[in-house]
């Protein structure tokens, strides 16, 4: 379909897509197997100026679009989501700073974020505090100079690789989500270590790992905008990242849907109408799908007041296309799809995450819906 | 659906021996691929090897409903256990004990019944092989991505096509130019012993085929009538179990300060899994009861079929959804039943031939 891309976006569309193709096509197999972070792979992309594209121009950035995001992270995730994942949490972890930092944190280190020289991640979901984002267990007390954490973090993508976290953690729990403050920590910081390393269904090669504070040490000019403001960054932060996601789920789906009609050419199954009826409606699906993120995209880089609803229908939709996609493929190609070499069973494995990662699918419905219920007025009870 | 005394007291006793046996090491067999040799051998002293094998040669021949019953609790703890014993008995030993002559009979099946051998089957749809014949021989070249119970290195049936016609062949280890390549590839049911198989110019006389020359794709028509219901008893206990294991961690999971299983889109979820699941259960033992009454099931094994694929495709994915990040992780018994549940729906099935064979039976 005609999405009327500028010419930038064509050509960023192009570049990724021959990057993926060249470096990460390749050796996505081995890195599934080997459960490996795709270090030389993410370097290389920084070496192409793909990092650039989360950060604004005047930090070294390419824009900081969500279209530009969503772009990239599909053509990413169309060879591999494990890499487009390790990838697109480069924006998850710099949105924040982008948005509500001080200048001072913003020179500091949004320049080297978008050169590649520094990763960054995001750490906020904890082992109590999934969906519940406000049930933030972890603590930041105030003493002096410093702010003293306490807590661990899980499921922490690029966990233990990432330089640079923005955390989540309560400076007061009496007030609840209210109480809760960002930070950006360092490695190395003192008092701050990793702990487990999780061992996942698909999206291998990125890294999951808990993020173990100790009385770490985290000087207070790294707080955040303001003290109990973070719950509202961490939504902002999610209503712009989640086309991504979503872009993430239909790559996933575009990559298995190349995959059944490459199988079925060689099969010579394109004259039945079984096959048709199935490469008919994953096509319409993913084109739907890709219709909602960019339009949800645009939306939000014109700056759009509240994309909340938007942002939500662009990670639900996609994603679950993503697994109905996948799942399809399975059937189609029959014991050929249980087969590592054909692939399109680790997009299966791959694809299940995006309905659950930065937000499960029944968080945006639930946040589209009371949405929907603020916007006609209607009472909830 | 009301089973009756004999498959409920075996129900019971399967369901003790899952629980208590299977269920220690599933988990560790599914992580390292391990071939589970002593269980086999415990239920084979149960009689379970053979099923489908008649008392003459040394069987147990259970009723269908009986033997989808055992599939179904096997399948709860370790649908790969369940695996390998629908390949043993359905797709091995039930044709050879349907289609074979007395002397191939009297070569297997005493083995076969007391799990001395253990029967395998060459996916059909895997099978990428050249087919020639010489002086009555078969000349067999090329390989099949798909070996059940390959690992077991006992006799396997395969399907070779030759001048339009199918034939059923019978391969044991002693014939030289097969090989059994333990690859570690499929996505799931990972300790169910499933090999790569190389031909390499294997030359099989014809007493090795079963029934006569073309009759291959009856032979094959028969036993997937039968898998169809075997692998939906397969898919039954994998869903009923994911179903149990999401129903007790949506009552342990607590979120906005109540248990997750109060909330109205995980309720949904459960409700639609529990009403997959007993359509399925119900499509299945109706099967095997017509089945059981000598009456044609071809019909309704593939709606069964059908169904429980999907069914299980479903259940499985939402076990994972109500764990959220948690059932992503390989620490949880989800991902792994969603694993198995894809090689389950998938095995000796394509799906627009069984909704092919559907349609056909009912228009």
């Amino acid at each position: 379909m005609e999405y009327f891309l500028t010419d930038e976006e064509k050509a960023l569309k192009e570049r990724v897509r021959k990057i993926a193709e060249e470096i990460i096509l390749p050796v996505r197999d081995e890195l599934d197997k080997n459960a490996e972070f795709p270090r030389t792979i993410i370097e290389r992309m920084a070496k192409e100026g793909l990092l650039r594209i989360f950060i604004p121009k005047e930090y070294g950035g390419t824009g900081a679009k969500i279209m530009d995001m969503s772009i990239a992270c599909e053509e990413v995730g169309r060879v591999c989501a494990g890499v487009a994942t390790a990838y697109a949490v480069g924006a998850l972890g710099s949105g924040p700073i982008i948005y509500f930092a001080s200048e001072e944190q913003k020179k500091k280190y949004l320049p080297k974020i978008a050169s590649g020289e520094l990763y960054c991640a995001f750490g906020l979901t904890e082992a109590q505090a999934g969906s519940d984002v406000a049930n933030i267990q972890t603590t930041a007390r105030r003493e002096g100079d410093y702010y003293i954490l306490n807590g661990v973090k899980q499921f922490i993508s690029n966990g233990s690789i990432a330089d640079v976290y923005v955390v989540l953690a309560s400076t007061d729990k009496a007030r609840g989500a209210r109480g809760i403050s960002a930070f950006i920590v360092e490695k190395g910081m003192p008092g701050f270590d990793f702990g487990k390393h999780e061992n996942k269904l698909g999206i291998r090669t990125s890294t999951t790992t808990e993020l173990v504070f100790s009385d770490c040490k985290v000087p207070k000019e790294n707080l955040m905008g303001k003290e109990g403001l973070g719950f509202i960054y961490t939504m902002r932060n999610f209503d712009r990242a989640r086309p991504g996601v979503g872009a993430i789920g239909l790559g996933v789906a575009q990559g298995a849907y190349e995959a059944v009609l490459k199988f079925a050419a060689e099969k010579n199954l394109l004259g039945n109408q079984y096959i048709q009826r199935k490469i008919a409606d994953m096509a319409t699906e993913i084109e739907a799908a890709r219709s909602l993120i960019y339009a949800a995209a645009r939306s939000i880089d014109a700056g759009i007041k509240n994309t909340t609803k938007p942002a939500s229908f662009a990670k639900l939709f996609p994603s679950d296309i993503a697994m109905k996609t996948t799942l399809d493929a399975i059937e189609i190609m029959g014991s050929y799809g249980l087969l590592r070499e054909y692939n399109v069973e680790k997009m299966l494995r791959d694809a299940k995450i995006t309905q659950i990662y930065e937000g499960t699918n029944q968080i945006q419905r639930g946040q589209i819906a009371l949405e929907i219920i603020r916007e006609t007025g209607y009472k909830k009870e | 659906m009301e089973l009756n005394k004999e498959a409920l007291l075996l129900q019971n006793e399967i369901r003790k021996f899952a629980k208590e046996v299977l269920s220690e090491k599933a988990d560790e067999f599914d992580k390292k691929g391990i071939f589970p040799v002593e269980n086999i051998k415990k239920l084979s002293e149960m009689g379970i090897l053979g099923s489908t094998i008649p008392e003459s040669f040394g069987g147990c021949a259970l009723d269908t409903v009986s033997f989808l019953v055992t599939l179904e609790e096997i399948s709860k703890v370790c649908p790969s256990t369940a695996l390998i014993l629908l390949a043993h008995n359905i797709l091995f030993s039930y044709p050879l004990v349907k289609f074979g002559n007395d002397g191939q009979k009297k070569k297997y099946l005493p083995f076969l019944a007391t799990g001395e051998s253990i029967g395998g089957f060459a996916e059909v749809i895997t099978n990428e092989i050249k087919v020639g014949l010489e002086n009555n021989s078969y000349i067999i070249s090329g390989r099949n991505h798909i070996l059940l119970n390959g690992v077991a290195n006992g006799p396997f049936l395969m399907f070779a096509e030759y001048n339009g016609k199918v034939d059923a062949l019978m391969v044991d280890s002693s014939v030289s130019g097969v090989l059994r390549n333990k690859k570690d590839n499929i996505i799931g049911m990972n300790c169910s012993g499933i090999t790569e198989l190389v031909f390499n110019n294997l030359r099989l006389s014809a007493d090795n085929r079963l029934g006569n020359e073309g009759d291959g794709r009856n032979i094959l028509e028969e036993i997937k009538t039968f898998a169809n219901l075997g692998f939906s008893a397969i898919n039954l206990g994998i869903a009923q179990a994911s179903m149990e294991n999401a129903i007790k961690y949506a009552k342990e999971r607590v979120q906005f300060g109540e248990p997750i299983i109060n909330f109205g889109m995980v309720r949904e979820m459960i409700a639609d899994m529990a009403t997959k699941i007993e359509v399925v259960r119900n499509l299945l033992y109706d099967g095997a009861n017509i089945r059981d009454n000598n009456k044609d099931c071809a019909r309704i094994s593939a709606i069964t079929r059908y169904f429980s694929n999907q069914a299980v495709a479903e259940v499985t994915t939402n076990a994972i959804q109500v764990y959220g990040g948690y059932g992503y992780m390989k620490d949880y018994p989800v991902e792994r039943y969603f694993r198995d549940a894809q090689v389950s729906r998938v095995l000796c099935c394509l799906g627009m031939e069984l909704k092919e064979s559907i349609v056909s039976k009912t228009i």
